[in-house]
C-alpha cells in the first residue's frame, strides 16, 4: 500500500507520524479486526518481537476480575464473558415506562465471546507467556449503557456495524468485485501469505489505513450519540496515565481499528498527551462504577459465534476459520517443515469440501449431487476461483462458489435450503467450549437451579425423570406446576409434560394431575445462558417474550383476532403471571369487539370457558372481569351472522361447524350469565338471516334441526318447514343438503319424528335413477351421522312401512365374545411370529 | 450481406473492439490459458469494467458470478446459464465468447426444429455428388468450427431442443472429438485447446424439455438473477432509456418519480412482496429488468408523438397491459388484486400513481 499512502487524505498521513513517533515512546497499536486469525497472527508476532510490559485490551474494565479466571489453562475456547448491570429506570429514558410491565430496574447484558483465533484471547495468552501485565482499558459496562441512545439491544461487544455502513468500504466491495464487506476483508486481508501477515508492522498499516478511511464517513455527532468518544476517552486515559505513572513502560494497545484513529489524533499532539486533572477524576469515578457490574465466564459455541446464526459478533464460519488458524500455528512453529500458506489452504477447501459432501451423502435427496467428478471439479474451481481473484490460496469464499457451480445443477433456486443449510453448518462447526470446574454461574440459571431445588427436582444427573404433580389439593405442587409451565413456555428444555388437565384445547379438564418429564442438561444451562441477556428472572422474561408475541400477531395483520390474543392470557394464568394476567385479560375486551372472524371469536369464547372452569386452581381471582367478557362473546358473534350465507360447500361445512360450537359454547355458559336470554337472542338473530340461506341448504336445514331440539320451533313449524324443502320440485341437491344440515345437528331428530323420514321418502320416489346415484353420496354421508344402534331401528321402521320381513334386514353389526377377541389377538401374535421367521417383515411395511 | 455499419445490433467484439484491444496490449505479458485470446483477469475486467483502462461495466448485479463463470470455463465443464428471461444470459455469454476467444458469432440458435445437422455438421449435396464425402463438401456446424479453431461456442436456448438433439452434446463434451465416418473409418476432428461451450437455458418457461441428467452433469450451471436493488434498477433504466431514445431524450421530460414507480411496480410483482412487506400474488408473466425497459421505451414514445412530452403514471400503465396479459387468464386477477389493494393506497398519497391507478382502472375492471 505504499503507493497508495501517497493518495491518503491529510488526516490519515498525520495519524500515521502520530504512530511512528508512539512507537518511538514505546506504544505500540494493533488495529484489529474481532475474530479475525490473520490479526491474531499479526498480534502474536507484534508481542513477540516487541516484548511489553504491558498489554492493553479493548474490553470492558468490568473485566478486571476475570483476570485470574481467564488464565486458567484448563479453559477452552470458544468462551464468552457475560456482562450484566442492574440500572434504575431513571438512566434508561422513557421506554421503559411505556412498557409499564417492567420493574423500575432493569438487568443490561453484554456478551464478550472469545474463540481460539481471537485477537485478545491470543494478546493475553501471549501476555501470560511472556509475564506482561493484561489490562482491560474499555468504559465499564454500566457507563457504556449511559452513553449509547439505543440500548434495547446490547448483545455483543464485539458488533462491528461501522462495516456495513462505511461508504469507503461499500466503494471498495465494488472495485474489487466483492459481494459484501465480509468478502473485501478477506480478500484484504485473511489470503495473505503467513510470512506477509507476520510483518506485523506493515499488515496493521494496511488494517489501520482500512478502519480509519471507514471512520472517516462518521461525523463526531454520530461518534458521541453511540458512545464512541467517551469510549476513547477512557482508553486514552488509561494508556496516557499508565504512561505517565512508568515512563519506561512498553505498551501494546490492542482494539478494534475502528478506535485506533481516534486514540492516535488523542494521544499524540507533537507530543505524549497527558490526562488533565478533570479527565481523570472522571476516569475514576467511571472506572469506580465498574464495581456494580457482574461477569460471568460462560462456555460458547461455534454456531453461535457465527454471524450468520444471527449473532452479531466477528467473523462468519468459526470452524473454517479455526482450521486456518491451526495451520498458521504450526507454520509460525516451524516453517521450514510446514507447506506454504497456498498449500495449507488448498488442504482445508479439500479437507471441508469432503466433509459436506460426506454430509450432503447421509441425506438421500443429495446423494445424486456429489459424485466424485462434481467434488474434484468444486476442488479446481475453488483453486482457480482463488487464483483470479488473487488469493494466495483459496477462502471462504472462494469454497462456497466452487460449491455453487459444481454442485448445483440447475437453478439456484431450485435447491432447497436445506442444501445450504448443511453446507453453512459444516462451516461453523458446533465445538463447545471448556470452562474450569467450579465456575460462578450467572444468576438467572442460579435463580432456576435453586428454585427448582427448592421444588425438590433431582437435577444431579441428566436422566429423564418423573415427577406426579398433584395440582388440585397441595398449593406447594401448584406452584410447582406453574414454574414447569415457565420454562416450558421459554423453550428452556427441562420439561416436557405428558398428562394433565390441557387449558389451551380445553381437554382433560377434570384430571386431577400433571405428569412431568424433566432432566437438567447441558442443553437446559445454554438456553438460560441465551436468556440471560433479557433479564434475571424467568418471569420478566417470559412476559417480554408475551409481548414480542403479540407484536408478531400485529406484525401478521392478526392484531385483531381475538382467538390468538386469549392465548397469551391464558398462557399467563397458567404461569401464574398474576398481575400481568389481570391485565392482558383486560385487553382482551377490545379483541373480542373488534374480531370480525367468528371462528377467532368461538375459539377465543372456548379457551376463556375454559379459564372459568379452572378459575379455583389457577387463582384468578378475576370473575367478574371473566363473565363480563364471556357475555361479550355471544354479542360480538351474533353481529358476524352474516358469513352463514356463503354458499360454497365448504364453507357451509365451515361454517355448520362455528354454528354449533356458538351454541355449545352458549349452552356452557356459566350459571351467572342469563343464559336463556343469551339462547333466545341467538335464535332470534338466527332467524333474522334465515330468510337470505336460500343458497346455503346445510345451515338452513341445520338452524331449523337445533332450534327445534331446543324448542324455538314447534313441531308443526318443523314439519312446514321439511315439507317446504322437500316439496315437489325441489332440487335434489339442496333438499339432501337440507336433509344432511340436519341429520348433522340433530341426528336424533329423524327416529322420533315421522315426518322427517316421510317426506324423504316422497321426493326420493319422485327421482330418477340417475338423480338418486347422483344424490346417494349426500344421502349416506347424512345416515352415518347415526350410530349403528339408531341405525337398526329406522331400518326396522323403514320395513314396517314397507311390510318388509325382519330377516330381509341383516344388516345387525355381528356380535363376538371374549373369547372370539381372544383367539383373534393370538392368531393374530401367531402370523406376526411367522413373518418375523421367514424375515418378511418389510414386505408388510408401508 | 448487411454491411457492418447498416447492422441493427454490431457483435460484442465489434461494438467493444477498442476496449478490447487495450486489454490485449496490456495483457500481453500476463499468462493465458492455451487458446485464450485474453488472461482470466482481463476477461474479467473486460466484462466487469475498469476505470483506469476505461473499460466500461457490461454486466451488473452480480461479480462472483462472473468469476465463477470464466473459472468454469477453464475447466473441462461447460457453462450452463440459466434464469428467467432477460436477464442478461445471452449478453454474458456473447461478451464471454468476445473477450475469450474474439468471436462471438459462432453460435447455435437452438429451437424446437433444431437437428443434428446443426449440432454437428452437414453437406454441399452438389459437391457431395461431385466428389464424394471430401471436407470441401463438408458444411461445419459453428461447434465443428469451434473445436478445429479451439474458440468458445454458444448455445442459445439449449432446452428449446429436442432431448434427442439436446443429448448428441454428451459425448462431444465429454471426448471433446467429433467423429465423421463417412469421411472413412478413423476421420474425426479433435478440439483444440480454447474450446468449450456456454449454453443458455429457461428452465420454467412453457415449451421447454428437461435436460438430462447425463448433460446437466457436464455443465456448471450459473443463475442469472434479476436485479434486486431498486436505486440501482432505477439508474440501469434510466441510461438504457437515454441511449434508446437517442436524440429524443432532450425534448421528453422524464421524471424520476416515473421511473421510479415503474420499478418499484416490475419488483414487487416479481418478488410478490410490496416494500411495506405484505404478501401480493405474483403473475406468471416475466417481469425482468429488460422488460421493464421496454415498458419505459414505449411510455415514453407514447409521451412524445401522443401526449404533452411528460411521462406520466398512466403512460405506464398503458403499456404494463402488454407486458403482464401474455397468455395467463389468472394474471389478471393478479394484477387486479395488487391495483386494489397496493395501488389504490398509494394513488392517495402522489400524483405519478394517482395518475397510473386512474388509466389502470380502466384496463383491470
Amino acid at each position: 500500500m505504499t503507493n497508495s499512502e501517497t493518495r491518503l487524505p491529510e488526516r490519515l498521513l498525520k495519524a500515521l507520524a502520530n504512530q511512528q513517533a508512539l512507537q518511538q515512546e514505546q506504544i505500540y497499536f494493533a488495529p484489529v479486526r474481532h475474530h479475525s486469525p490473520a490479526c491474531s497472527y499479526a498480534v502474536r508476532q507484534l508481542i513477540k518481537q516487541v516484548k511489553p510490559t504491558h498489554v492493553l485490551i479493548e474490553a470492558p474494565a468490568s473485566f478486571s476480575t476475570m483476570l485470574e479466571v481467564l488464565y486458567d489453562s484448563s479453559i477452552q475456547p470458544p468462551i464468552a464473558i457475560l456482562c450484566q448491570t442492574k440500572l434504575s429506570a431513571k438512566a434508561g429514558a422513557e421506554k421503559i415506562q411505556q412498557n409499564n410491565v417492567l420493574t423500575e430496574q432493569r438487568t443490561h447484558s453484554a456478551f464478550y465471546p472469545f474463540c481460539d483465533y481471537s485477537p485478545e484471547w491470543q494478546a493475553m495468552r501471549m501476555a501470560k507467556e511472556q509475564h506482561a501485565i493484561v489490562q482491560f482499558i474499555d468504559l465499564p459496562w454500566s457507563e457504556q449503557i449511559l452513553c449509547e441512545k439505543n440500548t434495547e439491544q446490547s448483545h455483543s461487544l464485539l458488533s462491528e456495524v461501522y462495516l456495513k455502513h462505511s461508504q469507503y468500504i461499500k466503494q471498495l466491495q465494488q472495485k474489487l468485485h466483492c459481494r459484501d464487506h465480509d468478502e473485501v476483508w478477506e480478500h484484504l486481508f485473511e489470503l495473505r501469505q503467513y510470512d506477509d501477515i507476520a510483518n506485523w508492522q506493515k499488515f496493521f498499516l494496511d488494517t489501520f489505513i482500512w478502519c480509519a478511511m471507514a471512520r472517516l464517513d462518521y461525523e463526531p455527532e454520530s461518534l458521541e450519540a453511540e458512545g464512541t468518544s467517551q469510549r476513547e476517552q477512557y482508553m486514552l486515559t488509561a494508556i496516557a496515565q499508565l504512561k505517565q505513572a512508568q515512563p519506561d513502560v512498553s505498551i501494546v494497545v490492542v482494539t478494534g481499528g475502528f478506535h485506533t484513529l481516534g486514540l492516535l489524533e488523542g494521544l499524540w499532539q507533537n507530543q505524549l498527551v497527558f490526562p488533565t486533572k478533570s479527565s481523570i477524576t472522571q476516569f475514576e469515578r467511571q472506572q469506580k462504577s465498574a464495581e456494580q457490574d457482574q461477569s460471568w465466564l460462560i462456555r460458547y459455541s461455534y454456531d453461535r459465534l457465527d454471524a450468520l446464526n444471527g449473532y452479531a459478533s466477528g467473523m462468519l464460519s468459526p470452524a473454517f476459520y479455526q482450521a486456518s488458524w491451526l495451520s498458521m500455528l504450526d507454520y509460525e512453529q516451524n516453517p521450514q517443515q510446514y507447506g506454504t500458506s497456498k498449500s495449507n489452504r488448498q488442504k482445508h477447501v479439500l479437507q471441508f469440501l469432503s466433509i459436506i459432501a460426506g454430509q450432503l451423502r447421509k441425506r438421500s435427496q443429495f446423494d445424486d449431487v456429489v459424485g466424485f467428478v462434481p467434488l474434484r471439479s468444486a476442488i479446481e474451481q475453488a483453486c482457480l476461483l482463488a487464483e483470479l481473484r488473487g488469493h494466495d490460496g483459496p477462502g471462504r469464499f472462494d469454497l462456497l462458489d466452487a460449491i455453487q457451480s459444481a454442485f448445483i445443477k440447475g437453478s439456484v433456486h431450485d435447491m432447497r435450503s436445506e442444501f445450504w443449510q448443511i453446507v453453512i453448518n459444516c462451516l461453523s462447526g458446533n465445538q463447545l467450549g471448556h470452562i474450569p470446574d467450579g465456575t460462578v454461574l450467572p444468576p438467572l440459571i442460579h435463580h432456576v437451579y435453586t428454585t427448582l431445588k427448592t421444588y425438590r427436582f433431582k437435577l444431579e444427573d441428566t436422566q429423564p425423570k418423573l415427577s406426579h404433580i398433584d395440582i388440585y389439593r397441595k398449593p406447594e405442587h401448584r406452584q410447582r406446576s406453574r414454574f414447569l409451565h415457565l420454562m416450558a413456555f421459554l423453550e428452556i428444555g427441562f420439561a416436557k409434560r405428558l398428562d394433565g388437565p390441557d387449558y389451551i384445547h380445553g381437554q382433560r379438564l377434570s384430571i386431577m394431575f400433571e405428569d412431568w418429564q424433566y432432566a437438567w442438561t447441558p442443553m437446559v444451562e445454554a438456553n438460560l445462558i441465551e436468556l440471560s441477556d433479557q433479564g434475571t428472572e424467568l418471569k420478566q422474561i417470559a412476559i417480554k417474550k408475551l409481548h414480542w408475541q403479540t407484536e408478531q400477531l400485529a406484525q401478521k395483520g392478526l392484531s385483531q383476532s381475538s382467538g390468538h390474543a386469549v392465548s397469551s392470557v391464558v398462557q399467563a394464568a397458567l404461569m401464574g403471571l398474576q398481575s400481568y394476567f389481570r391485565q392482558v385479560l383486560n385487553d382482551l375486551r377490545y379483541f373480542i369487539e373488534s374480531d370480525n372472524d367468528l371462528d377467532s371469536l368461538i375459539s377465543c369464547g372456548d379457551q376463556l370457558l375454559y379459564l372459568w372452569q379452572g378459575r379455583t386452581f389457577l387463582e384468578l381471582n378475576a370473575n367478574d372481569t371473566l363473565l363480563t367478557l364471556l357475555a361479550k362473546i355471544p354479542a360480538q358473534a351474533f353481529f358476524l351472522f352474516e358469513r352463514f350465507k356463503q354458499s360454497e360447500e365448504e364453507q357451509q361445512q365451515q361454517n355448520l361447524k362455528l354454528l354449533l360450537s356458538l351454541r355449545d359454547f352458549i349452552t356452557n355458559l356459566p350459571e351467572p350469565l342469563d343464559k336463556k336470554q343469551l339462547k333466545q337472542d341467538f335464535y332470534q338473530n338466527l332467524y333474522r338471516i334465515r330468510q337470505g340461506l336460500n343458497s346455503a341448504p346445510l345451515l338452513r336445514g341445520a338452524i331449523d334441526g337445533i332450534s327445534y331440539i331446543d324448542s324455538y320451533l314447534s313441531e308443526v313449524e318443523l314439519e312446514n318447514a321439511i315439507k317446504t324443502a322437500f316439496a315437489i320440485g325441489a332440487e335434489g341437491e339442496q333438499a339432501t343438503n337440507y336433509f344432511l344440515g340436519i341429520m348433522q345437528s340433530a341426528p336424533e331428530l329423524i327416529l322420533y319424528s315421522t315426518i322427517l323420514i316421510d317426506s324423504l321418502d316422497h321426493l326420493v320416489k319422485t327421482w330418477q335413477v340417475e338423480n338418486f346415484i347422483t344424490m346417494l353420496p349426500n344421502l349416506r354421508c347424512a345416515f352415518s351421522q347415526l350410530t349403528p344402534k339408531q341405525n337398526v331401528i329406522l331400518a326396522e321402521k323403514i320395513a314396517r312401512k314397507y311390510g318388509i320381513e325382519h330377516e330381509g334386514l341383516d344388516l345387525q353389526p355381528s356380535e363376538f365374545t371374549e373369547n372370539d377377541l381372544k383367539t383373534a389377538i393370538s392368531l393374530e401374535l401367531l402370523i406376526t411370529d411367522h413373518i418375523k421367521e421367514q424375515h418378511l417383515q418389510n414386505w408388510f411395511k408401508q | 450481406m448487411v454491411k457492418v455499419t447498416q447492422a441493427i445490433r454490431l457483435s460484442a467484439e465489434e461494438r467493444y473492439r477498442e476496449e478490447l484491444n487495450r486489454l490485449t496490449q496490456i495483457d500481453s505479458q500476463n499468462n493465458k490459458p492455451e487458446g485464450w485470446l485474453l488472461s482470466p483477469k482481463s476477461v474479467r475486467q473486460f466484462i466487469l469494467g475498469d476505470e483506469n483502462l476505461a473499460v466500461s461495466r457490461k454486466f451488473f448485479g452480480d461479480d462472483p458470478l462472473v468469476d465463477r463463470a470464466i473459472v468454469s470455463l477453464l475447466g473441462k465443464q461447460g457453462l450452463m446459464l440459466v434464469g428467467q428471461p432477460g436477464t442478461a444470459k445471452s449478453m454474458l455469454s456473447e461478451l464471454l465468447a468476445a473477450a475469450i476467444s474474439g468471436d462471438s458469432n459462432l453460435t447455435i440458435q437452438g429451437t424446437a426444429g433444431t437437428s443434428e445437422d446443426h449440432i454437428r455438421y452437414s453437406w454441399n449435396y452438389a459437391l457431395l455428388l461431385a466428389e464424394g464425402p471430401t471436407e470441401r463438401a463438408l458444411i461445419g456446424s459453428p461447434i465443428y468450427q469451434g473445436m478445429k479453431q479451439g474458440k468458445i461456442v454458444r448455445f442459445e436456448e439449449i432446452t428449446r431442443c429436442q432431448p434427442e438433439v439436446q443429448d448428441m452434446l454428451v459425448s462431444l463434451m465429454s471426448e471433446k472429438k467429433m467423429m465423421i465416418p463417412e469421411m472413412g473409418s478413423n476421420s474425426m476432428i479433435s478440439a483444440k485447446p480454447g474450446f468449450n461451450l456456454i449454453g443458455t437455458a429457461n428452465l420454467q418457461d412453457r415449451g421447454v424439455h428437461e435436460m438430462s441428467a447425463a448433460l446437466k452433469r457436464r455443465f456448471n450451471f450459473e443463475t442469472v438473477n434479476p436485479i434486486t436493488d431498486q436505486k440501482f434498477e432505477i439508474e440501469l433504466i434510466q441510461k438504457q432509456l437515454t441511449q434508446e431514445l437517442g436524440d429524443l431524450i432532450t425534448q421528453i421530460t422524464i421524471p424520476i418519480d416515473v421511473i421510479e414507480l415503474l420499478v418499484t411496480t416490475f419488483q414487487e410483482l416479481r418478488e410478490g412482496e410490496t416494500s411495506q412487506g405484505t404478501k401480493i400474488k405474483t403473475p406468471d408473466a416475466v417481469m425482468s429488468t429488460a422488460e421493464a425497459v421496454n415498458v419505459a421505451y414505449a411510455s415514453a414514445l407514447d409521451a412524445y408523438y401522443l401526449g404533452d412530452g411528460t411521462l406520466t403514471g398512466g403512460q405506464i400503465a398503458k403499456q404494463l397491459i402488454g407486458v403482464v396479459l401474455k397468455d395467463n387468464a389468472d394474471d389478471i386477477k393478479r394484477i387486479q388484486f395488487y391495483m386494489d389493494n397496493v395501488v389504490r393506497e398509494r394513488a392517495k398519497k402522489s400524483d405519478s400513481w394517482h395518475s397510473f391507478y386512474q388509466v389502470s382502472k380502466t384496463f383491470w375492471k
